[in-house]
């Protein structure tokens, strides 16, 4: 396991930050750290999606790594190592409260339509397999994602190290595992002398050229790597985070990447791209990679494992951006105290509750109204696009931090970070601009139509609700034990 | 109560409740019979995408994946969530919360049709109805 218990003596401040009811503070290792980081932001789930552009899909993860994953976890490793508390620490320091409350509502915005929409996927899986007529079915839909998101609350309220333990055990049995295995299948298939479904030579390494299509394609996929710098808000849990944080960010993204592009060459190898049934589900290519080696019996063994891989990625998502948004509600009293409750183990239990309870909302909407599943789509890219809008304030923060406290003790400075924060600046105004473009789902409808329902939400999710926490703020709700670390 | 204890407990429930599920899975799931009327509609597959310039997987493929009736393919509704779910898989490469809708190329909702119209055809109407509506492009190289 991952996880180490330490004494209060040898951390005590941040026992005291986070919570004073914490006995005894648990502490995580690095890798443990990185592991949570790569459950993240990584799985299998990518690996037909992509494996259908065959060569190509290196391309489309190395080019956003180096514009934009690249910067991200440099700049994040930097700020985390010389800064407590993650995303709202960094922005508050850099800019300023009300914008530090803004970045971390926009990492927190992020999840509110992200879980019913991992767990649908997690429903549909686990119905390819077990009875496919349930992927049907809002009963079950709704079951499953109500269920299966308390029960990721009752695991994460019940400390970090627990948690750590099993993001890392998703990540090794849901993702590595079977990722190797099926890497290794794919190797096998080529070294039979078995000619590769997608071509393999240097005319294929870069996707034809289609115009805006192609731009959408690849900017696009610079958010594939979102969510590098949310696990930062865990470094005071790291024995001596200013060198570990670091460490942990290099070894998550070289993971991150090995499993994004090995597994989906994999596919391409195996499974042609026209294959793919879309209504049957991403299992459906998996089956058909199984059933190239006759072992199509172990498609529902896979299934559990995507699915254990996916609920790690959840807990991870559970504990992050809900205790950055504790630690600002509670150091600039932008929450009221019922939200700021801890439960023993220092989980931040009611911010998870409250978001429960709209999840649970949202999930009856999405499995039993029509109307709101089939436009489900749109409410991702309208949290992508907020989700941005805390990158651009990260990128401005560092240079700003970097500027205003050159001297700060830093663990680790990154290379040229000027140059890294106006590159990934950059990459966040692309994909912003470019999540307005309408995607195939929004099929032959006015781009305008598009562009004012997206802007629309944009607006209300990230600039409405937290002006509404701001303007309603209280001097009372300011906990005075919440001031951040350095 | 010691918390590594209460840690070891969740695992050791977790850990439970997944073998359970596995095995669970196991015993429902249904691959496709390897038979010869399987192999027969393989062979009518194939000729389908050849005919339609498009690159067929193996026999062992499609009869481990399709059998004799479409398997998963032919027994799935295209009801409201099924049109949900496809519509949140037509998106770029993230694997969390970075998923977003892309334009898809014309070729992956094409192989689909083929086996619908090979497998079960009264589905195809459905299918086509949703797919038409999509936007594409090319963005795979042949």
């Amino acid at each position: 396991m991952e996880t180490t218990d330490g004494s209060a003596v040898a951390k005590p401040a941040i026992a005291k930050q986070v919570v004073k009811a914490v006995k005894k503070p648990q502490f995580i290792t690095w890798t443990a750290l990185a592991f949570m980081t790569v459950s993240s932001v990584a799985s299998l789930r990518a690996a037909p999606t992509m494996g259908i552009y065959g060569l190509s899909a290196v391309f489309l993860y190395i080019v956003p790594a180096i514009i934009f994953l690249l910067p991200t976890s440099l700049v994040a490793a930097e700020l985390a190592s010389g800064y407590d508390g993650g995303i709202y620490n960094w922005v508050t320091r850099g800019i300023s409260a009300p914008l530090g409350f803004l970045a971390v509502w926009c990492q927190f915005a992020m999840t509110i339509f992200y879980y019913p929409s991992l767990l649908s996927f997690v429903a549909s899986t686990f119905a390819y397999v077990i009875n496919p007529d349930l992927a049907n079915s809002g009963l079950y839909t709704a079951i499953m994602i109500i269920g299966l998101y308390w029960i990721g609350v009752w695991v994460s309220s019940r400390g970090m190290e627990g948690l750590a333990g099993l993001a890392s055990s998703g990540l090794f049995i849901g993702t590595l595992i079977p990722g190797a295995f099926l890497v290794i299948l794919g190797i096998v298939y080529l070294a039979q002398g078995n000619p590769s479904a997608a071509p393999m030579d240097v005319a294929h390494i870069l996707p034809p050229w289609a115009g805006i299509a192609s731009l959408v394609l690849i900017v696009n996929n610079f958010l594939s790597y979102s969510g590098m710098e949310m696990n930062a808000v865990h470094v005071s849990d790291l024995r001596n985070p200013s060198k570990e944080f670091p460490r942990s960010m290099f070894l998550a993204v070289g993971l991150v990447l090995v499993i994004f592009i090995l597994p989906a060459l994999a596919i391409s190898w195996v499974v042609p791209a026209e294959s793919m049934s879309l209504t049957a589900g991403l299992m459906q290519a998996f089956q058909g990679f199984f059933a190239q080696f006759g072992i199509e019996f172990l498609t529902p063994v896979l299934a559990l494992m995507i699915i254990s891989a996916s609920l790690a990625g959840m807990l991870t998502w559970l504990a992050g951006p809900s205790k950055g948004l504790l630690l600002i509600g509670r150091q600039e009293g932008y929450l009221p105290p019922s939200l700021q409750k801890l439960n023993k183990q220092g989980i931040q239990q009611n911010i998870l509750v409250a978001q429960g309870v709209v999840t649970t909302i949202i999930a009856l909407l999405y499995a039993f109204v029509p109307n709101v599943s089939s436009v489900y789509w749109i409410f991702s890219v309208m949290t992508t696009q907020v989700y941005l809008i805390m990158y651009l304030l990260m990128f401005v923060a560092a240079i700003q931090l970097r500027r205003k406290e050159p001297n700060h003790p830093r663990g680790y400075k990154a290379p040229a970070l000027v140059f890294l924060c106006i590159l990934g600046l950059l990459a966040s105004a692309a994909a912003f601009a470019i999540g307005f473009i309408p995607p195939s789902q929004f099929g032959g409808g006015s781009p305008w139509t598009y562009v004012g329902v997206v802007g629309s939400g944009v607006i209300f999710i990230g600039l409405l609700i937290p002006l509404l926490f701001y303007y309603f703020r209280k001097p009372s709700w300011k906990t005075t034990d919440a001031e951040p670390k350095e | 109560m010691d918390t590594s204890n209460t840690h070891k407990r969740t695992y050791i429930v977790v850990g439970i409740v997944f073998v359970l599920l596995v095995v669970v899975a196991l015993v429902m799931f249904r691959a496709p019979a390897r038979t010869a009327a399987a192999s027969a509609k393989a062979q009518e597959l194939t000729a389908a995408f050849e005919l339609a310039g498009l690159n067929a997987p193996s026999e062992q493929q499609i009869v481990g994946t399709l059998g004799e009736d479409g398997g998963v393919v032919c027994k799935t509704d295209f009801g409201n969530l099924i049109e949900s779910n496809l519509n949140l898989l037509l998106t770029n490469g993230a694997a969390q919360v970075g998923a977003r809708g892309i334009i898809i190329d014309a070729k992956v909702l094409t192989g689909e049709a083929i086996i619908l119209s090979v497998y079960c055809p009264e589905r195809l109407p459905e299918y086509k109805e949703y797919v038409d509506q999509l936007k594409t492009a090319d963005l795979i190289k042949e």
